[in-house]
């Protein structure tokens, strides 16, 4: 019967330690490579969703303040001559530095009347002016789709809000404070 | 030990798979990085945001089929807020950050003060819709894919006077876009009056600064005019047009490419209903490809594209394919475009020619029921 050799030392601690210690803690190594990965991953993913929606729940907030403001102009223009609503209109835009302007249109959509004062836009046919016609409209007041304004250069929306008796109020809302947010998240995710 | 050996050839292989992975995630290949600057913000910025718009929609179809040369495209973006300054400011970061080419600038003054970054380190600046003929032969590595428009200012010009009989026009121009506006006024003036035409008056103004277009008009009314051209954006062009309206002033009005947007025959309304204008992009283009582009811009974006995003998308589509046969390097960029010829765009073909321009051609439309009605091609007879 043949005698069945032993392996040497050598042999066996080598075969411990490439079996025993270094394939587990690579096997491990790649496990927790992989965890951290996804981990870190689903973290950025959570982190981003939670910058947006607060950014978008803070825009949403924004967005509401200037339809309320705008609805009180408005129901002011429905109980006053072009003179008084003239006043109001420069004391809500003089307190709301977030309108960039604000627009008084006759029933055939002819600027009468705007805050601040520019002799350039009194008197001109706003009725297909580009961005009154697509938004979002509830409760009767319309919010465009940003676009960037002509007049300012910010980001802008118009929201606009028809009266009773013809015609329109439109407010130019400056969404630039939340470009320059955007920016400077951005910058800070750089860095 | 039969088990213990299988159990460790499954280890093994595990590692292995994994292990390749993860090096094979290391040694993914670098993006291609392509600058594009334009005007992103400030009051001319409709024109750099819609130009923005083209090329990125054109970087995402090419990433979709798997990029340029095994590697997807890198857009990165810059605003030259419509300043020269800035533009040369912003045209150094992006050599800076290795940009293999840049797409850009939207205006003309802006291209000018970029080149003056970009020629000197060698990078390709391809401009989507810049049209000054200041801007021909002048320098190696420019090159543009809206032709000048030398040929079809002559070409309106004797439109004018010709076909639309008007011996008396006063011209009324932006200086804030004077590589266009200015060159454009004398390319035309010089013609118009080669055929008898006499520019009565010519007016500049600032579109940055506060105007009082009533008093401009109102001079002009007093020459007693026959006609008006504006070689003025978009919007200036639309307020020009109402506010001669409320003076009570009925003459023909004429425009060129620059407003043609848009923005100017909805903000116009009924005073530039019969304004006629020239222009290289054809906005009822019918060809298969340019009614997928349309479907695929305002899908994407939410509004029909301009001139500048179909610009825009066509440079990126040119720049890709040059880019596919230097394997996405810089070197050897220029010679490429330099030989592209019949490349298939939106609307028919584009070939270089040897200052890398392209010749194009250029048409006449009217406005008509708030729309842009194609009259017939320009030429510069």
């Amino acid at each position: 019967m043949k005698k069945k050799q032993l392996p040497g030392l050598n042999q066996i601690l080598t075969r411990l330690m490439f079996w025993r210690l270094l394939l587990p803690l690579l096997l491990v190594w790649l496990v927790v490579l992989i965890g951290v990965g996804y981990f870190l991953l689903q973290s950025l993913s959570q982190q981003q969703q939670q910058t947006v929606k607060t950014m978008a729940k803070v825009v949403d907030q924004h967005l509401e303040q200037g339809v309320r403001i705008l609805d009180v102009v408005g129901r002011v223009a429905e109980t006053s001559t072009v003179d008084h609503i003239d006043v109001f209109m420069q004391s809500v835009w003089e307190a709301n530095k977030n309108f960039d302007a604000i627009y008084y249109l006759d029933q055939k959509n002819a600027n009468v009347s705007m805050v601040p004062y520019d002799p350039m836009y009194l008197g001109l046919d706003m009725s297909s002016w580009s961005g009154f016609e697509s938004g979002t409209t509830v409760n009767g007041i319309t919010v465009s789709r940003p676009f960037i304004s002509f007049r300012t250069g910010h980001p802008t929306v118009y929201i606009i809000r028809p009266l009773k008796q013809g015609g329109n109020i439109i407010g130019e809302l400056n969404l630039g404070i939340f470009q320059e947010e955007i920016a400077g998240r951005r910058s800070t995710a750089r860095t | 030990m039969s088990t213990t050996c299988g159990f460790v050839r499954i280890a093994l292989v595990i590692l292995l798979i994994g292990l390749s992975g993860v090096l094979g995630g290391c040694m993914k290949r670098e993006p291609i990085k392509i600058g594009f600057v334009a005007d992103l913000t400030g009051k001319q910025a409709e024109l750099g945001v819609q130009e923005r718009n083209g090329v990125q929609l054109a970087v995402e179809k090419i990433n979709a089929a798997g990029g340029v040369a095994g590697r997807q495209l890198e857009l990165v973006i810059r605003d030259d807020q419509g300043k020269g300054e800035v533009a040369k400011e912003v045209d150094q970061q992006l050599v800076d950050a290795g940009v293999v080419a840049i797409i850009g600038h939207a205006t003309s003054a802006q291209t000018i003060a970029g080149l003056s970054v970009t020629e000197p380190a060698k990078v390709v600046m391809l401009g989507p819709t810049v049209s000054t003929p200041a801007l021909t032969g002048k320098y190696q590595y420019f090159f543009r894919i809206y032709p000048s428009f030398a040929d079809s200012a002559r070409g309106f010009a004797t439109h004018i006077y010709k076909e639309r009989k008007v011996a008396k026009l006063a011209v009324v121009h932006d200086t804030d876009n004077a590589a266009y506006s200015q060159t454009y006024k004398e390319i035309f003036s010089e013609r118009y009056r080669d055929l008898g035409g006499d520019i009565v008056e010519t007016v500049s103004f600032s579109a940055r600064e506060r105007n009082n277009f009533d008093a401009m008009l109102a001079a002009l009314k007093e020459k007693q005019v026959a006609g008006l051209l504006f070689i003025t954006s978009d919007m200036d062009t639309a307020i020009l047009a109402q506010r001669a309206k409320l003076l009570g002033w009925s003459v023909p009005l004429f425009t060129t490419a620059w407003a043609q947007t848009e923005i100017l025959t909805k903000n116009g309304g009924q005073a530039v209903e019969g304004m006629e204008l020239e222009h290289a992009y054809v906005l009822d283009n019918q060809e298969t490809e340019f009614l997928s582009f349309k479907k695929a811009y305002e899908d994407r974006f939410g509004n029909l594209p301009s001139f500048g995003a179909a610009f825009g998308y066509e440079s990126a589509l040119v720049l890709s394919v040059a880019l596919g046969k230097t394997d996405g390097n810089r070197q050897g960029l220029r010679e490429v475009l330099l030989n592209t010829k019949d490349f298939k765009v939106l609307s028919g073909t584009l070939s270089f020619d040897k200052h890398g321009d392209v010749a194009r051609p250029f048409y006449l439309s009217v406005i008509r029921d708030s729309g842009f009605v194609l009259l017939g091609t320009l030429t510069s007879e």
